[in-house]
């Protein structure tokens, strides 16, 4: 079963998400911070990683940063949920690998969409 | 014509002393005459009487012997004297005696008489003073003796002319002598005439005098140097009291102008077109950290240590091509570099010729509170709007689950259902909250003073709270003191400020906690207090806990909603009432926030 990990300082979005995913038969974790995410993504190495950008504790772009110097292997698609539609971090999105930008407000099915997307070419 | 002037006073002089000459010398004849005439008077007079006390034979002793007469004749020692003679009682002449230049006059004897007489016979255009006596023979007249001189004529006789010359030489000499001296001694005043002169001509106060001497010469100029001196004199007091005043005037303006740029917010420095600093002002040691000694009537490549601003000076030194304009350039000063500085160069015009460039005014302002302020803005659009968008994404996603077509359990749809619910909520008090806020901020609140009773109100919120808290298992105490002052205030903001210390003593606080809200008086001021047994707050947050958006890292309060307002807005509404908000907090003890109301303003 694929995994995917929810970061998100609102435990109600995570908590939706993970009700959501979870009826689309995905296994489905949940951080409320980066620091969190990344012990949680050491040792169940997520498929998928869709977070907040910003949140108090290491925000989403420290956390994709910190993934990639730290865990160069792992195969992984990042998701950032952003309310920012900073021209900043969309040129910063552009340059990385592996990493995509979904604006807010979330649309569930249009996540759902991407990520069964992603594991239809990966497999 | 001056020249011509003192010769004619020499040649006065000279006429002068002729006809003083003259006069003395007519005044000399006249008198010499005058005792002549008198001189033979009285020898006249002299002789007669004693020829007269002779008898006839006594004067004539022999027949046609006059030895007597001769005697006279010879020994007279009068050039005046003409004849001497001796008739007989008839007039007949006995004997005679003449010098020769005259006839003895024939007179007639009409008044025979018996004394001594005198007469004035006029002979040949000659005029002759005689000397008459009867001479006696025996007691009877026998005859008479005639002794007779010339009158003195006015004539001018050659022996004299040496004695008038000895006169009259010295004087002659004197004269030139005296003149030539009397130049000689004028002649420094003639300098300081003529110095004079020229300095009445340089100061173009030349006289129209016409005077006839040197010495007028010099009393004329020394009166006309004197009055234009005065005049002088009083134009330039005149002038220098004016000059004074304009000084005075000047420098006032001057002090004026110099505190008007010491007083502008910004840095000045003015330099002349050279580029050296004529005018600093004490606002650019703070901004620099250079010493204004430094830099006053220097260039800026000796005081400057950045060279973009020695570039940009450099602009409007350059002789060749001066830049006309303004410039500005930002920069980070050495001794302060997390500062932004605006330098901006103006070139000073000449005031009467618009091209000529008189120097530069260089400001320096110091952006960086404008660059705070604007940093602050932007994060705080950025805050709200990540804090709006945070409860409608929630709305949203919650939505969106609700209308999944797979159909979600009833247990979540009641969850989702009550999660819209409380984030509608939090949206409408974030939005209200902000709108307070900024309503105060921007100074346009109105506060609504009214009439509070104080232990009425703080119950009425206390029940409210301690409701809507009584899941959580939670102890509430109030304590009020009897007779609570009653206070003036706006009753629904500060409704608003207690709701918010009481929301976040629960909020914040452990299961089975203890939140006690309590009131107390003294004369000057009214306290509320609010205290909770909760997490407390760290003392590092404790001066950032009432800022706008401000919320702690603390685990527990991040699993706790909330958008960081309600004390920054509990804040403001204190402050409002002119009064404080003050924390006391011990991480893990939780906290007393008290507010102080002074009875000043908000008692009735």
């Amino acid at each position: 079963m694929k995994k995917i990990l929810i970061v998100d300082d609102e435990p109600h979005v995570a908590l939706v998400l993970k009700q959501f995913l979870e009826r689309a038969g995905l296994c489905v974790l949940t951080a409320l911070n980066g620091e969190l995410a990344l012990s949680i993504i050491k040792q169940e190495s997520p498929d998928v990683i869709v977070t907040d950008v910003q949140m108090p504790r290491m925000g989403g772009i420290e956390l994709c940063e910190t993934i990639k110097r730290t865990m160069p292997d792992l195969n992984c698609l990042l998701i950032l949920m952003t309310s920012r539609t900073d021209r900043e971090i969309r040129i910063w999105v552009e340059k990385q690998a592996n990493i995509e930008m979904m604006e807010k407000p979330l649309s569930m099915r249009r996540l759902l969409v991407r990520v069964n997307d992603y594991f239809a070419r990966s497999i | 014509m001056k020249k011509i002037a003192s010769e004619r006073f020499g040649l006065t002089m000279i006429a002068a002393t002729l006809i003083a000459i003259v006069i003395s010398a007519s005044q000399l004849y006249l008198h010499n005459s005058h005792n002549r005439d008198e001189a033979i008077k009285v020898a006249g007079r002299h002789n007669i009487r004693l020829l007269s006390k002779l008898t006839l034979s006594q004067l004539m002793p022999e027949q046609g012997h006059d030895a007597i007469l001769e005697l006279l004749n010879n020994n007279h020692n009068s050039p005046d004297f003409a004849y001497a003679a001796v008739v007989n009682a008839k007039n007949q002449p006995l004997a005679t005696s003449s010098t020769g230049k005259t006839t003895i006059p024939e007179i007639t004897l009409q008044n025979q008489s018996n004394w001594v007489s005198e007469d004035t016979i006029e002979q040949d255009g000659e005029k002759l003073l005689e000397f008459r006596a009867p001479i006696l023979e025996q007691g009877l007249l026998a005859g008479f003796i005639r002794i007779g001189y010339f009158q003195p004529k006015m004539d001018f006789q050659l022996q004299k002319l040496p004695f008038f010359g000895q006169l009259i030489l010295p004087v002659f000499l004197l004269v030139p002598l005296a003149y030539w001296l009397i130049r000689r001694e004028l002649s420094p005043l003639r300098q300081v005439s003529d110095d004079m002169n020229d300095i009445l001509k340089k100061q173009n106060m030349n006289a129209d005098y016409n005077s006839a001497t040197d010495f007028q010469d010099f009393m004329e100029n020394f009166k006309l140097f004197m009055t234009k001196i005065d005049q002088r004199f009083e134009q330039l007091n005149h002038q220098s009291t004016k000059a004074q005043a304009t000084t005075l005037a000047l420098s006032y303006q001057r002090r004026r102008i110099e505190s008007a740029l010491q007083s502008l917010p910004d840095a000045i420095l003015v330099m002349d077109e050279t580029g050296i600093a004529t005018f600093v002002n004490s606002k650019l040691l703070p901004l620099l950290g250079i010493s204004l000694d430094k830099i006053l009537g220097q260039q800026p490549q000796i005081w400057c240590e950045s060279i973009e601003i020695i570039d940009l000076l450099a602009k409007y030194h350059n002789n060749n091509h001066r830049l006309q304009r303004s410039d500005t350039i930002e920069f980070n000063p050495v001794n302060n570099p997390e500062k932004t500085i605006a330098v901006s160069a103006y070139p000073l015009f000449a005031p009467k010729e618009i091209e000529t460039i008189c120097g530069t005014l260089v400001v320096f302002h110091d952006k960086t509170p404008e660059m705070l302020a604007d940093q602050g803005r932007h994060e705080f659009i950025n805050h709200v709007a990540h804090e709006l968008k945070s409860p409608l994404n929630v709305i949203h996603l919650y939505a969106e689950s609700l209308s999944d077509e797979g159909g979600i359990d009833p247990v979540q749809r009641i969850h989702a259902i009550n999660v819209i619910n409380d984030e509608v909520e939090r949206l409408s008090g974030l939005i209200s909250n902000l709108l307070n806020i900024s309503k105060i901020e921007a100074g346009n609140i109105v506060i609504n003073r009214q009439r509070i009773k104080l232990t009425e109100f703080l119950e009425d919120i206390f029940s409210s709270v301690s409701l809507s808290g009584s899941d959580n298992h939670m102890d509430f105490d109030l304590q009020l003191p009897n007779n609570l002052t009653n206070i003036k205030a706006d009753k629904d903001l500060l409704r608003i400020a207690v709701n918010n210390l009481l929301t976040n003593a629960v909020k914040y606080n452990k299961v089975n906690g203890k939140v006690t809200l309590a009131a107390e008086e003294t004369d000057q001021s009214i306290f509320i207090r609010v205290s909770d047994t909760g997490c407390g707050i760290k003392e590092s947050d404790q001066t950032l806990i009432f800022e706008k958006f401000f919320r702690s890292d603390d685990d527990y309060v991040l699993q706790k909603n909330g958008h960081g307002l309600g004390l920054a807005l509990a804040k403001e509404i204190v402050e409002l009432h002119h009064g404080k908000i003050t924390l006391e907090s011990k991480l893990g003890q939780g906290s007393i926030f008290k507010i102080e109301l002074p009875k000043t303003s908000t008692t009735i």
